[in-house]
């Protein structure tokens, strides 16, 4: 076949050109260290680059919210942990206060510790964090969550219930915010009312309640007031809050009386007693028991009150409301402990995550070195070898032998 | 001897010739479009000497071109198959590289956009992360506009080079037929000069690297060019003659659609079946990847703002209203002035957003009124601008100016480039919303220990039920009244909410007893009779009815205007005074407050007891119990003893109200008949000889007889006559006697007794311009006949916006029916409202519980309740995890101090992956797609131009072989000229010795 001399050139200077635009190519690709200079170099890898890099900022936005979370968990825990140190300091003093031993000027005097400490756990219900958002207030955080009304002194809760959620990877989710009302819980206060029986003569009756024996005087008379009056100075005498209801039908006295305290201490502490010197002792049965939910802060007040009061029976109650208090924190200490152990392990995921993003994204765009530059150098042996052959064709020519 | 010289000599002139040939290929070895040639030699024609036949030696007949018509052809079609896919592989990869492009790339943008409403989330009230909100989402509407101009510029470049190389086609369809023309001058192609012939190979191959050809050679090497396959239909250069290509731009669109066709100005056929050479590349890329790119970028844009705006609606902003638009897109306008004979300047915005604002819209300058006459193409509307040069029309300001003639046409029109326009609306930061719509608080005194969270849902709606509005023309007139049948299957229709200040009122007709029944979709009784017994309301209170599952029934507040909600709605009649202003400013009374019936019906007390017709509480007078309305045995009722009743009623209640009783017939001039001449009154009958002319005649008629019959007629401005009683005249009548008009209808077509009805009305001294308001009412232990005892027309009266769906039945017997009309107005269902009012969930014990709106502690629903349940009531839907205790609170309220509810905020980043497009991918995913498909059709060119290009090589290296200068060969050539040259010079020299040797003898 012939070969034009011009085709000769033509296809000459065509192969130089192609091998020089790989030589090029090559020395930008060792230049940046990528394999894919521009997108359009290689389509096929486009997508999963996108892909990647997409995932690797979610992480990133995954890591900064779960700093963020970390950072308020760790407040929450800290101001937590005063708290708990308070409600300890508060159970002691109302074991102490439950002492028979204590007088009521001893128990006013603890009752100014017990108020002080009430208006510090106020203040820990009512953090701020740094942006000055209240943490214990739902999604109400720009208002204070326990409001003190200043001529009752009763506390209320003004956030709302609401749960935050925040996600912290694709998958996982996790609460955000405690409200105020899941650590300062509502203490449910049982309102027991007994059937006390067997008042019928005149004389002296009694019965127990806890450890007091409570002794009281029945007159000639089988009058009601006058049974409710003895038997409220008997429970009087023994620092015992109760409600007392005397009926007197066919001359038989129907005693009620309501004793509120957690339902098991009501159910246990009052009881029948042996017959007692000069007493008979009243039978008793439960009549009925109800339940009411009472606000944190109230029961830190009724306990204040009971020791101003000296009213032994409800510092009894404080004593138990309080542990459960206790409980209640503790247990809200534990769950933002959980959930800073599930901060840790997760970043410790998406940490694994990111470095498996970096490697895939480092095969997919990053450039083979070695590879590389064995074939920038293959590519230059080209270059050579077909300038060098052209060279030497082109000297070529008949005309040089005429 | 002589032969030999001659043989000789042509050999040395026909070698010279060759030798000539060879130095002229040596000379043109690098022209491009040369074709080698060579001398063309025949033998001589031999002579004949006696029986020998003798060789004459050769001679040159011309000179060859080494030229073969097939092999120019592939190599043109291969040529033009290469050159298509330049366009496509070069600018494929410019819509890769940009979309592609770290720095521009959608996906990074959309990556920190919905990151920013997921840290968002982590602090709601932060205005910091707000504005970063902000901030991303102008980078995402910024990243947008950017990817759609640079589209749009491609869109222009692309557009550029066609229209570049389209010039360059025609000149080339025009050089070549300057050529043909020059080759006409010969008939025979041996004939034509070479060069000529090259020039023509030369650019018939340019003219191929544009666009496909087919290309028929005449015999004198003339060539006729048609476009495409076909060598006939759509010729390009016929001989001398050569036809333009145009392009066809059809604006409105982007990428801006664009044909290619023969013959602009000519007989214009189209150019769309051409598929190689450079312009089709140009136009596939344009169809394809450019469209598709633009277009799936543009549906990119108006799925995020839909999708995010949607999500927003959801949600509330700080300011405690529900979120607003973040994102929007205003169409972009193309003014077309093309065809305006004068130099005008138009500019057209969007001044609101409409549906409207896509129409196409054409103006047309009409001179002799001085205003532009606006027709909208799509809807077929016309409008004039009046005589100015700014006006608005479908939500676009246009302004023109300069000096407009007559007929001057201007097209306004939108195109769709919503990547390249989307923008961001809101620069406050506290319009974002991230909350959620509802807030939840737990009662403070809660025992049950459970959590309970909210949520806004939608309401169902009302799309496939009847409603009020559907059935009812919102008119107060009785002739407008729709008759209902009595049913406990289905009920009549469904007050939907919005509809504001209805006043529905009842006429049963005689002897039926239908009557009607209003519920709230929860099965609260609102409104109606304590009759219905217990398979009456199952039947009644099923979801197909439109009741909520968990409805159940109570008549808490049957009839107890005011108690529901506080609102005030009242079954019963009431009317309200209304004071106006005369034309000197001063107050006046326009219309005082009263309750006006019809007829007392008659009714007889022969039972042989006494006979209770309203029970004692039944009705309420302006909120006043009534007592029992009685009949003793014998008697009949009156409008003159109902009003006894009344007005003592009035007087123990101190209402500052009178009773009192009328006789009137109100006649309308229609119902008249004037041709009789027949009227009885009160026994009388009055002479009348001839049909009276008029109304005012029969009126006068009546009142010259006043004096016996004690009836008198008044005419009023409507031409109504109205007959009354003359109080204290001469027949001794009263306000309230019977007016009687005989056995026969006469020319008042009225037959029988008019009984009185009784007015109650408001007291007022003179002075007095305080509102005042007389109203009776249904109470819960009323029927329906009690109002009609009176005469008394039942109305249900909703005043204000409803804010909930009820559902209205009438009930009765089989055969019963009531006839019902309306008057009432229609406002926009908004469910939202119940964010204005704080609803309580109290449970009443472990499986039940109440919902209670705390304002008015109305009940709005009871209902039972298990472990896990969810509970939906309006737009709230409630979850509560664990058991509550009896008394246990959930209270939801409007959430407008939940700063920190993020609930919205989380649903937007949610979006991210969502498959939100038509095709189910989400936002990024379809990014993506847009960049493979670029990918794979950029992949596709390539390899396609790899396999072309190894076709058009071996036709070039065909082509060249045939045609192409090889050196050596010539110098071969060369040698060989010049041996047969040097031989030829021997063979004259041989021949000059044998002449000499013959003359020597």
């Amino acid at each position: 076949m012939k070969i034009s001399n011009s085709y000769l050139f033509d296809q000459a200077v065509r192969n130089i050109q192609t091998t020089q635009s790989d030589v090029s190519k090559s020395r930008e690709q060792i230049a940046s260290g990528k394999s894919i200079v521009r997108p359009s170099d290689d389509t096929s890898k486009l997508r999963s680059i996108e892909v990647l890099k997409s995932q690797q900022r979610k992480v990133e936005s995954y890591d900064k919210g779960m700093n963020y979370l970390t950072d308020r968990f760790q407040l929450e825990e800290s101001v937590l942990l005063s708290g708990s140190d308070i409600l300890t300091r508060l159970k002691e003093l109302a074991i102490q206060a439950a002492n028979d031993s204590m007088g009521a000027s001893d128990r006013d005097l603890i009752a100014t510790e017990v108020n002080n400490l009430r208006d510090e756990l106020l203040s820990i219900a009512n953090t701020r964090d740094v942006e000055g958002n209240f943490i214990f207030s739902g999604s109400k955080t720009e208002s204070q969550p326990f409001l003190m009304n200043g001529s009752t002194g009763e506390v209320s809760y003004e956030g709302d219930n609401r749960r935050l959620f925040t996600a912290v990877s694709d998958s996982r989710i996790l609460q955000s915010n405690t409200d105020g009302t899941e650590i300062f819980l509502p203490v449910n206060r049982t309102t027991t009312s007994f059937n006390l029986t067997g008042v019928e003569n005149a004389g002296g009756y009694n019965f127990r309640v806890g450890d007091s024996v409570i002794e009281f005087d029945v007159g000639s008379r089988l009058v009601s007031s006058e049974i409710e009056g003895s038997l409220n100075e008997a429970l009087l005498r023994s620092s015992i809050d109760g409600k007392v209801e005397v009926e007197v039908v066919d001359g038989k006295a129907a005693v009620t009386l309501t004793l509120t305290g957690q339902a098991g201490v009501a159910l246990s502490g009052i009881e029948t007693t042996q017959n007692n010197g000069g007493t008979t002792p009243l039978s008793v049965s439960v009549r009925s028991t109800d339940v009411e939910g009472v606000d944190f802060f109230k029961m830190l007040s009724d306990f204040s009150d009971a020791l101003s009061t000296n009213t032994r029976s409800n510092i009894d109650r404080a004593v138990s409301e309080l542990s459960f208090a206790q409980e209640k924190v503790a247990g809200a200490i534990g769950e933002i402990g959980s959930k800073l152990n599930t901060l840790e392990r997760q970043k410790d995921i998406n940490a694994d995550l990111g470095l498996r993003l970096d490697q895939m994204l480092s095969s997919e765009e990053d450039l083979d070195y070695a590879k590389a530059v064995t074939q920038f150098n293959a590519e230059l042996v080209r270059l050579e070898a077909t300038q060098a052959s052209f060279a030497r064709v082109a000297q070529l020519s008949l005309f040089q032998f005429i | 001897m002589a032969d030999l010289l001659s043989i000789a000599g042509n050999s040395v002139k026909t070698n010279q010739s060759a030798l000539a040939i060879v130095g002229n290929n040596i000379a043109n070895a690098n022209t491009e479009g040369y074709v080698r040639q060579e001398l063309d030699v025949r033998e001589n024609l031999p002579t004949q000497a006696g029986t020998v036949v003798l060789g004459t030696g050769a001679i040159a007949v011309g000179v060859k071109r080494a030229y073969d018509s097939l092999l120019e052809s592939s190599l043109r079609s291969s040529f033009s198959d290469l050159r298509s896919q330049a366009p496509v592989i070069d600018y494929t990869h410019q819509v890769i590289d940009l979309l592609g492009n770290e720095d521009a790339s959608l996906t990074s943008a959309l990556d920190q956009f919905f990151s920013s409403f997921r840290e968002l989330g982590l602090d709601a009230s932060s205005e910091l992360r707000r504005n970063v909100v902000i901030s991303e989402s102008q980078g995402l509407a910024s990243r947008l506009n950017e990817l759609g101009s640079q589209l749009r510029s491609i869109d222009a470049d692309t557009m550029e080079a066609l229209e570049f190389r389209v010039t360059e086609l025609n000149s080339l369809a025009e050089q070549l037929s300057i050529v043909n023309r020059k080759l006409s001058r010969q008939s025979r192609l041996e004939s034509q000069p070479p060069d000529l012939l090259n020039t023509r190979d030369l650019v018939l191959q340019q003219i191929s690297g544009l666009v496909g050809i087919k290309v028929s050679e005449l015999t004198n090497g003339e060539v006729n060019v048609g476009l495409g396959d076909d060598a006939n239909s759509l010729m390009l250069v016929n001989q001398s003659k050569s036809a333009q290509v145009g392009l066809n731009r059809q604006p409105g669109t982007l990428p801006i659609g664009v044909d290619l066709i023969l013959d602009p100005t000519g007989r214009t056929q189209s150019l769309s079946g051409i598929t190689s050479g450079e312009l089709s590349g140009y136009l596939s890329f344009r169809d394809t990847t450019l469209k598709n790119a633009i277009e799936q970028i543009n549906s990119l844009a108006a799925s995020i703002t839909r999708e995010v705006n949607g999500a927003l609606a959801k949600g509330m902003d700080q300011y405690g209203e529900s979120g607003s638009q973040l994102f929007e897109i205003l169409p972009e306008i193309v003014v077309n002035t093309d065809f305006a004979k004068s130099n005008l300047f138009v500019s057209a915005q969007v001044s609101s957003v409409d549906s409207k604002n896509g129409h196409e819209l054409e103006l047309m300058f009409d001179q002799s009124n001085q205003r532009w006459l606006i027709s909208d193409l799509t809807s077929g509307q016309t409008y004039s601008s009046g005589n100015s040069n700014n006006f608005s029309v479908n939500g676009i300001a246009i302004s023109i100016s300069g000096k407009p003639m007559d007929g001057d046409l201007v097209k306004v029109s939108t195109i769709e480039a919503q990547a390249s326009n989307i923008r961001v609306v809101i620069d406050d930061a506290k319009k974002i919303a991230a909350g959620e719509l509802l807030g939840i608080t737990l009662g403070s005194g809660n025992t049950g220990g459970t959590k309970a969270s909210v949520l806004t849902t939608s309401v169902s709606d009302l799309a496939s039920k009847n409603t009020l509005q559907n059935l009812l023309v919102n008119n107060s007139h009785p002739s407008s009244a729709k008759t209902f049948q009595a049913s406990h299957l289905s009920p009549s229709f469904f007050i939907g909410s919005g509809t504001a200040d209805l006043a529905l009122s009842s006429s049963r007709l005689s002897g039926t007893g239908g009557e009607i029944q209003v519920f709230t979709r929860e099965g609260v009784h609102l409104f109606g009779s304590d009759t219905l017994n217990q398979s009456q309301l199952d039947a009644m209170l099923t979801a197909d009815n439109g009741f909520e599952a968990s409805a159940q029934y109570s008549d808490r507040y049957l009839n107890d205007s005011g108690a529901y909600l506080d609102k005030p709605w009242s079954l019963g009649m009431n009317g309200k005074s209304f004071i106006g202003t005369t034309e000197s400013g001063e107050q006046a009374l326009k219309i005082e407050a009263q309750i006006q019936g019809n007829s007392v019906p008659e009714v007889e007390n022969q039972s042989g007891s006494t006979m209770t017709l309203i029970d004692a509480g039944a009705l309420k007078l302006n909120g006043k119990a009534l007592t029992a309305l009685t009949l003793a045995d014998g008697g009949s009722l009156s409008a003159d003893s109902v009003v006894t009743w009344l007005n003592s009623n009035i007087t123990t209640h101190s209402l500052d109200l009178t009773a009192s009783a009328q006789t009137s017939v109100v006649l309308s001039g229609d119902d008249i008949d004037l041709t009789s001449t027949a009227l009885t009154i009160n026994g009388t009958t009055l002479s009348i000889s001839s049909p009276l002319g008029s109304i005012s005649e029969i009126a006068n008629k009546i009142n010259e007889a006043s004096g016996t019959t004690g009836v008198r007629a008044v005419v009023d401005a409507l031409q109504n006559i109205t007959l009354e009683n003359v109080v204290g005249g001469d027949a001794g009548k009263t306000a309230s006697s019977v007016i009687s008009f005989g056995q026969s209808e006469g020319l008042l077509k009225i037959s029988g007794d008019i009984t009185a009805a009784i007015k109650i009305s408001a007291n007022r001294t003179s002075g007095d311009f305080s509102d005042k308001e007389v109203s009776i009412e249904r109470t819960g232990i009323s029927t329906v006949n009690d109002l009609e005892v009176l005469g008394l027309v039942e109305t249900l009266s909703l005043g204000g916006v409803l804010d909930e769906d009820l559902i209205l039945f009438t009930t009765g017997g089989s055969n019963d029916q009531l006839d019902l009309y309306a008057s009432y107005e229609s406002s926009e269902r908004d469910f939202l409202h119940q964010r204005e009012r704080t609803t309580d969930f109290i449970f009443t014990s472990s499986s039940s519980y109440q919902i209670v709106d705390r304002t008015t502690e109305t009940v709005l629903s009871e209902r039972t309740w298990s472990l896990g349940e969810p509970i939906s009531y309006g737009v709230i839907a409630l979850s509560i995890e664990g058991q509550p205790n009896v008394g246990d609170v959930f209270s939801v309220d409007g959430n407008r101090s939940g700063v920190a509810s993020n609930e919205n905020a989380l649903r937007v980043a949610d979006l991210e992956g969502l498959g939100l497009t038509s095709d189910g991918k989400s936002l990024k995913e379809s990014y993506f797609s847009i960049l493979t498909q670029a990918g794979n059709s950029a992949r596709r060119a390539e390899v396609s131009r790899e396999a072309l290009d190894v076709v058009y090589q071996q036709s070039v290296q065909a082509k060249d072989s045939k045609v192409g200068v090889n050196l050596d060969e010539e110098a071969a050539e060369l040698i060989r000229f010049q041996q047969a040259y040097q031989a030829s010079a021997k063979v004259m020299q041989m021949a000059n010795q044998l002449f000499d040797s013959i003359l020597r003898i």
